[in-house]
């Protein structure tokens, strides 16, 4: 193997890993945009299915004080949990293992409407 | 991280809340204090946004502590001024973060994965110290959380923490530091764009997983090709941040400098084509070689001339400015890639339209780039002037007191080049973190010190014509990280500049009507760039299906981005 300790894999116990790289938490505004969960699904799926262990999604928000910008992604009721099962589907179908990053964004957040 | 967000004329109060009503220096809005129940209930709702997600079938969370975002303002005291139990001493300004780890571990059960991201080095005054982030890191551990990521510099931070001057795996050093003193795995980051480099860290010890973001922009293929001893084939991050994080922070859709389907897999696909086409492609820069390598991908039959000995256009003057290194990355890629697609390369080959015409191609791309303006100054033939590629490509010398003629992009990647003598320290990481005042000996709360700044190697000055501040062109999210170096360096910056002449005494100046003579030994035109096509109208005349891509269609800036998107879209359309 020609890298051992990057490939090896890792067990948490009630889950393992297949190996030592992980796809970091990283905003790319189809958290906002049309057909926003089906782009995110393609574009997290393709990565997964070419093995990387675990995938972590750009900041999702707890509830609405703490976007990062007006009408940026939250995960607060049920009609919001069967969008991102779109994700979680595509890239658990593709092998993949994915987080949800959980962000509030505290004075950093941009609220232009009082 | 970030450059400053102007205010603009009024202020508006906001919605955002904080522990404490503290503005922030790169928003415009002043956070209302959270009170108790508004803690409680924030605390509840990250537990319930958990929950949320494990029915949305993720396989677990990470909480975002770090960057100086809400938990981490709370964390430090820089931030968090309260006076009741959630503030003042460090145990009780940590208490918001155990206390969402541990009502979430209650709440997901055992086997859902809990990542807490926590700020190990925050790269502002008063940050955390280090025995505080063990402290931190022990308690997250035992409040239930099944690893550690690593989180380096809040966003106001005046310190590159990922852009593509940090040194490779530059602050694996910090995660390092807390291996061994826990017990769950601990995830390092930033600046690890290669599988050597991450597989060096994890056998130096520094961390359990790497952790990357932008190199899967760059290649979703990452791990296989690593895996199947292909990692010459990864279309390596050069962290330009242009098409990520420049975008996010404009509110664009993020995409990919080097891959331009990153984001866009549901729209930009490289199909093999039913259709074979003959293709000419003359210039083997970015737009050139993006097209050349997708089309050949697709099962056309290209043949890619360039007139010059080597591949990568304009990618090899960037490629020699220090703390642009990276770039060599992008050339290595598409030189794999034409062997890999069987691309049929010419160097040194320079076409004209009557040979193009004779060789029965169906379609003729133009990817053959820009000449450099002149700047039209009395005296511009003189021997002290020199152009860019003068100076970055052939190397010529260059004296002790220079003029820099136009502050665009290029201008400052001639600044930056000149300003070094020899040693990049993005290549350097104790150079790195002297330069940008990085304390790794850890000896204050943020590891701040006083930054150590490496003379410049010559007196630099860098003109413009128009008003405003310097570089206010440049990527959002590096822009201001160009203007510290160049300002630490005591470049000077004038604008409003107007250039009357240039002579044995040097390039004479007004400013603000009063002449002014720079006695400088060179003078280096950076005065813009027009596109070169002038094949297109012969080829044309001749019956050639022509398109033009890159800098040959439009040459205002320097832009890899937009050349490289360009000769993408178009090889997936033909």
């Amino acid at each position: 193997m020609h890298y051992p300790h990057l490939l090896t894999p890792l067990n948490l116990g009630f889950t393992q890993l297949k190996n030592r790289v992980i796809m970091g938490s990283m905003h790319t505004g189809l958290e906002e945009a049309p057909n926003g969960f089906d782009r995110m699904a393609a574009y997290y799926a393709e990565r997964a299915a070419a093995d990387v262990a675990l995938i972590i999604t750009g900041g999702i928000a707890p509830n609405w004080e703490g976007w990062v910008s007006p009408f940026a992604g939250k995960l607060t009721n049920q009609k919001e949990v069967r969008q991102h099962r779109i994700i979680t589907e595509a890239v658990h179908q593709a092998g993949g293992k994915i987080c949800m990053q959980i962000l509030h964004a505290g004075r950093y957040a941009y609220h232009p409407f009082p | 991280m970030y450059a400053n967000t102007s205010c603009g004329k009024v202020c508006l109060s906001s919605f955002s809340v904080a522990p404490s009503k503290l503005k922030s220096p790169i928003t415009p809005f002043t956070p209302r204090a959270l009170n108790k129940w508004g803690i409680k209930r924030t605390i509840t709702n990250f537990v319930r946004c958990a929950v949320l997600a494990q029915q949305a079938g993720y396989d677990g969370v990470e909480i975002m502590g770090s960057e100086g975002y809400l938990i981490n303002q709370f964390i430090v005291s820089h931030t968090n001024h309260r006076k009741d139990e959630w503030g003042g001493t460090y145990e009780q300004r940590i208490r918001f973060p155990v206390e969402i780890v541990q009502r979430t571990r209650e709440a997901v059960g055992k086997d859902f994965i809990i990542i807490y991201r926590l700020s190990m080095l925050d790269l502002i005054p008063n940050g955390s110290t280090w025995e505080e982030v063990e402290q931190l890191a022990l308690r997250v551990e035992t409040a239930g959380a099944s690893m550690i990521n690593t989180g380096i510099g809040w966003h106001e931070a005046r310190v590159p923490t990922i852009a593509t001057m940090v040194p490779r795996a530059g602050f694996s050093w910090v995660t390092k530091k807390l291996m061994g003193k826990i017990n769950i795995p601990l995830i390092t980051a930033n600046r690890i764009n290669t599988p050597e480099i991450a597989e060096q860290i994890l056998s130096e010890g520094c961390a359990d997983l790497v952790s990357l973001a932008r190199p899967f922009l760059a290649d979703p293929e990452f791990v296989k090709k690593a895996k199947e001893n292909r990692a010459d084939e990864i279309n390596t991050c050069i962290a330009c941040n242009q098409a990520c994080l420049d975008h996010t922070f404009s509110r664009q859709i993020s995409s990919c400098l080097v891959n331009p389907r990153a984001c866009h897999e549901t729209e930009l696909n490289y199909h093999p084509t039913s259709n074979p086409k003959k293709l000419a492609v003359v210039g083997a820069g970015p737009a050139g070689l993006a097209f050349a390598t997708i089309a050949a991908q697709r099962g056309h039959e290209v043949h890619l001339y360039e007139a010059d000995a080597a591949i990568g256009g304009q990618f090899n003057l960037a490629k020699r400015i220090p703390g642009k290194e990276e770039f060599h990355e992008t050339i290595r890629y598409f030189e794999k890639r034409i062997l890999k697609t069987g691309v049929h390369l010419y160097l040194n080959t320079k076409v004209n339209a009557e040979f193009l015409l004779h060789q029965g191609f169906d379609e003729v791309v133009l990817a053959t780039g820009v000449s450099a303006r002149q700047a039209n100054i009395a005296g511009e033939d003189h021997p002290k002037v020199l152009t860019y590629k003068e100076v970055i490509n052939q190397q010529k010398p260059v004296g002790n007191s220079v003029a820099i003629i136009g502050a665009g992009g290029v201008g400052f990647d001639v600044a930056e080049f000149l300003t070094h003598d020899g040693t990049s320290s993005a290549l350097h990481p104790k150079l790195f973190m002297n330069e940008w005042g990085i304390d790794v000996a850890y000896q204050t709360g943020g590891a701040l010190k006083k930054a150590n700044i490496i003379p410049s190697a010559r007196t630099i000055y860098l003109l413009k014509r128009s008003k405003g501040k310097h570089g206010e062109n440049l990527g959002k999210t590096t822009g201001w990280i160009h203007r510290s170096s160049l300002k630490n360096k005591k470049v000077n910056m004038l604008s409003e500049v107007t250039y009357q002449k240039i002579d044995d005494q040097g390039l004479h100046i007004l400013m603000n009507n009063v002449p002014q003579l720079l006695a400088v030994d060179n003078v280096v035109i950076c005065a813009g760039q027009s596109p070169m096509r002038e094949l297109q109208q012969s080829l044309e005349t001749g019956g050639a299906k022509v398109h033009l891509i890159g800098g040959a269609d439009e040459a205002r800036e320097l832009d890899a981005k937009r050349a490289i998107n360009q000769g993408a879209r178009l090889a997936a359309l033909l």
